[in-house]
């Protein structure tokens, strides 16, 4: 791996983590899938041509990657002995009562969005990673004025399930 | 960078994210490159083998087996080169924009199954050549009965245990790329 790429992909890293989380509840199945997106960002870094910014370009990497992911995975037998953690292990560090209860806002966010279509998972999350209507458009394929009439009906839904679970 | 003013952003960039594991990911590409380029010496593999044994054996070969030969490279070239088409999708269209790339995938998934399908039904067109080298072979009386039967049962050993575990194998895959293209449809749908 290139040193370049390398720190690129670790720059990113959390990026990645994130966009995992939108796909995969499951603890080691979210893990496979970051693996899976991180490989396919560091094979895509070489196609970078500079049409975008990197973090538009690495997010619309990681989305394709993510879908290829859950036709594949969707319908695959898991073992009766799997592991279902849907969150790692809590940390060891004192939790306050409101640590958990963002934690709990955490979780009901990320529920909500797995629930979503993918085109609404894709423009959320991204919107969320800083990036302009005009970015979302073109990574998702869509217009500027669709992804902004798309985000703000899931930016209401998302709004009114965080406030249900306080 | 989190929008500050914005509690769902925040809320967003507050969660515990796993980190890849950049060991994994390093021999995951290592293994990838290999199979790549052992899928690519496969399919030139497939043609140069008959090229050679026409090549060498020129001089040794009669006119049926000669011919024959010729007609199943033209056969592995046409093969070959369909396959690549097929396959013409899953090469470097990661980064294009997503409902571009959901259709593309779409189209590699039932290119797949015509893959497999190909696979599958390859079976009994290696049966229909066999048949016809070794009619060819007794009707033009090219090796004696008693050679002819010693070069036949190998052959036949071989492709007993060889033809029905690709059909198997094509099969799996073929159930296996109808699934996702099921998944993938439900997720267009969605």
């Amino acid at each position: 791996m290139s040193t370049d790429f390398k720190q690129i992909l670790k720059e990113h890293a959390p990026l990645l983590g994130r966009v995992a989380a939108t796909y995969e509840a499951n603890f080691h199945m979210r893990q496979e899938l970051l693996q899976e997106i991180t490989l396919a960002v560091w094979q895509a870094l070489a196609k970078f041509k500079g049409d975008s910014s990197i973090k538009t370009y690495i997010l619309r990497v990681a989305h394709n990657k993510a879908i290829t992911h859950v036709a594949y995975h969707a319908k695959q037998p898991r073992n009766d002995s799997y592991c279902e953690v849907e969150t790692p292990e809590p940390s060891k560090a004192k939790t306050t009562d409101e640590q958990l209860d963002q934690q709990r806002q955490i979780q009901q966010m990320l529920i909500h969005i797995r629930n979503m279509p993918i085109q609404t998972r894709q423009v959320v999350t991204m919107s969320m990673e800083g990036l302009s209507y005009d970015e979302i458009a073109d990574a998702c394929g869509i217009s500027a004025s669709n992804a902004g009439v798309v985000l703000n009906r899931a930016r209401k839904t998302l709004m009114e399930s965080i406030q249900d679970a306080q | 960078m989190p929008n500050n003013q914005d509690p769902l952003s925040l809320l967003w960039h507050q969660q515990e994210v796993q980190k890849p594991d950049y060991q994994a990911l390093q021999i995951s590409w290592n293994k990838m490159r290999v199979k790549q380029r052992f899928y690519v010496l496969f399919d030139v593999l497939s043609v140069l083998v008959a090229f050679f044994i026409i090549w060498f054996n020129k001089e040794k070969l009669d006119d049926f087996t000669m011919g024959l030969m010729a007609i199943v490279l033209l056969i592995a070239i046409s093969t070959v080169i369909y396959l690549t088409w097929l396959r013409r999708f899953s090469l470097g269209w990661s980064n294009q924009n997503t409902a571009m790339y959901m259709q593309q995938l779409k189209k590699q998934l039932e290119n797949n199954i015509k893959i497999a399908n190909l696979s599958m039904h390859s079976g009994w067109a290696i049966i229909v050549l066999l048949v016809t080298f070794y009619g060819g072979l007794y009707i033009y009386e090219v090796f004696t009965p008693d050679q002819l039967l010693k070069k036949i049962y190998p052959t036949l050993t071989i492709h007993f245990l060889l033809l029905p575990s690709i059909w198997f194998w094509a099969k799996r895959r073929k159930q296996r790329f109808v699934k996702e293209l099921s998944e993938l449809n439900k997720i267009l749908e969605l």
